[in-house]
């Protein structure tokens, strides 16, 4: 997953999240009222020389939800400790775009139904030294609908190595890239808040043709996450602007997050995408 | 692959054209307590039956609570007996410490005046009152958003911190020691007659079951 991090702007396409292929290794399941968790991993995804991705998957119950790296105003994410050849991976550190969730005003950043929060292992020679390779895990998740619960579990997964690196199967694991132009993000402060500048020539979506934009930044301190985000469209770019939180920051040397951005595209569908943003300050005099 | 519940009703404005004028963001549901400033004035009822309004307290430092004993971390604050704890010390000190519920009714954490009190003895909490917000008029006062939060006013009505019970975002009571005690620190600071290091400071928690706005 390649994302160029200096004064541009990396985009991945939407990740199919849907339910895994049936080409997946799945953990024993860890059950509770709301929660069925396992570990998984995609048949064919050790590969020597590659990172190796290991996913939590939760699958809620309808009603429930789990909360994303910033997870709003209220929860708190899911923390995944993996025990890999003698060491601890702790993650996750890949997520999926989340949803905003509003509570009478208050709004959380998270998910429903069934997904994946996926722990990145560095590749290794010993990943792949033994034929098979044992991962344990300890994970803590919170779920809430109408109350909040704290779950926990402790999973285990045995992947046998691949011994040639065969045409890599597409699941729920593996990120599509693609490659456009990357848009270029700077963001400043402004007397009212953070404002979010994008320039969107480059994606699929036109931005006189952008109905609805919202940015989730990875930091919990930056925005105020319940307020609107103002949309304005203006030759080329569009601007987000954002309500600050109440606790004051020093400025971040990037704002880091994701954007959700609803246009039409060049074949006339609506069209929801993910954009991973890494946006820069603005210099002076833009 | 879209989620149909990623925009909430009130969805982001459109301003056609880029004028660069000033931002006008739609109403937005809480006030905005600012530290340094009157703290907002409140008046409501305990679960002794009694009146409480903030004016009645001039002279005295006041600590505001927020709470919902069937949230985890609130949980984590009063098995630990951390709470019970700041709470023993505020009294000792004159401070005048207010627990405030603003669940709606039949939500998480609401209660009757009767299964507030039994609570507190419960828990060996020893506030100077609970205070029943079911209509949550209080908690929007102070944009309580999670419980526990925590706000401090001063004895001429002045709010001087705002924020979470401390650092550490977990339901995990082997956290409380390891955490910068937010609250504790800003008492002790401000009995010293010193200026409180972080007066505002993000709370964590369970959202607030307040009553929706219409």
């Amino acid at each position: 997953m390649a994302m160029a991090r200096v004064g541009a702007v990396a985009v991945l396409a939407v990740v199919a999240w849907t339910s895994p292929a049936a080409a997946e290794i799945e953990s024993a399941p860890v059950i509770t009222d709301r929660t069925r968790a396992t570990l998984v991993a995609g048949e064919g995804t050790l590969v020597p020389g590659e990172d190796l991705r290991i996913g939590l998957r939760l699958q809620l119950k309808p009603g429930w939800h789990t909360y994303w790296r910033n997870p709003g105003d209220s929860g708190e994410p899911a923390a995944v400790t993996l025990h890999v050849v003698g060491s601890d991976v702790k993650g996750p550190d890949v997520w999926p775009m989340p949803e905003r969730i509003d509570m009478a005003g208050i709004v959380s950043y998270g998910f429903h139904g069934d997904v994946v929060l996926i722990t990145t292992v560095p590749s290794s020679a010993a990943l792949t030294a033994k034929p098979a390779l044992q991962i344990e895990a300890e994970a803590s998740w919170l779920v809430c609908e109408k109350v909040c619960v704290p779950e926990t579990g402790r999973f285990t997964l045995s992947l046998p190595a691949g011994s040639t690196a065969p045409p890599r199967p597409t699941t729920t694991l593996t990120p599509l890239s693609q490659v456009p132009p990357v848009p270029k993000a700077v963001f400043a402060r402004t007397g009212q808040g953070w404002s979010l500048r994008i320039r969107t020539s480059s994606l699929d979506v036109p931005d006189d043709s952008v109905v609805e934009a919202y940015f989730f930044p990875e930091r919990g301190d930056l925005i105020d996450h319940s307020a609107p985000q103002a949309l304005r469209r203006q030759g080329g770019e569009i601007v987000l602007d954002m309500t600050p939180a109440q606790v004051a920051t020093d400025p971040p040397s990037e704002l880091r997050g994701v954007l959700s951005i609803t246009g039409r595209r060049q074949d006339g569908k609506q069209a929801t995408l993910r954009v991973d943003l890494v946006a820069q300050p603005a210099s002076e005099g833009r | 692959m879209a989620s149909s519940a990623l925009f909430t009703r009130r969805t982001s404005l459109l301003v056609l054209g880029g004028a660069a004028s000033s931002l006008a963001l739609p109403g937005i549901v809480f006030a905005k307590p600012q530290v340094s400033a009157a703290a907002p004035a409140f008046s409501g009822v305990g679960s002794d039956g009694k009146p409480y309004k903030l004016a009645d307290y001039r002279g005295k430092t006041v600590v505001l609570e927020w709470t919902n004993h069937e949230c985890p971390y609130v949980g984590k604050h009063y098995r630990s007996g951390n709470m019970q704890a700041l709470q023993k010390d505020a009294a000792a000190g004159g401070v005048v410490w207010l627990s405030v519920i603003s669940s709606m009714p039949d939500s998480q954490g609401y209660v009757s005046a009767a299964q507030a009190n039994d609570l507190t003895k419960a828990r060996n909490a020893v506030p100077a009152a609970v205070l029943l917000d079911a209509d949550g008029i209080i908690g929007r006062a102070y944009d309580a958003r999670v419980t526990p939060t925590m706000a401090v006013i001063d004895a001429k009505g002045t709010l001087i911190y705002i924020g979470g019970i401390d650092s550490i975002r977990s339901t995990d009571l082997a956290d409380v020691p390891k955490a910068t005690p937010y609250v504790k620190d800003a008492l002790r600071q401000h009995a010293a007659g010193q200026p409180i290091a972080q007066p505002v400071t993000q709370a964590y928690g369970c959202t607030i079951k307040y009553k929706p706005t219409a």
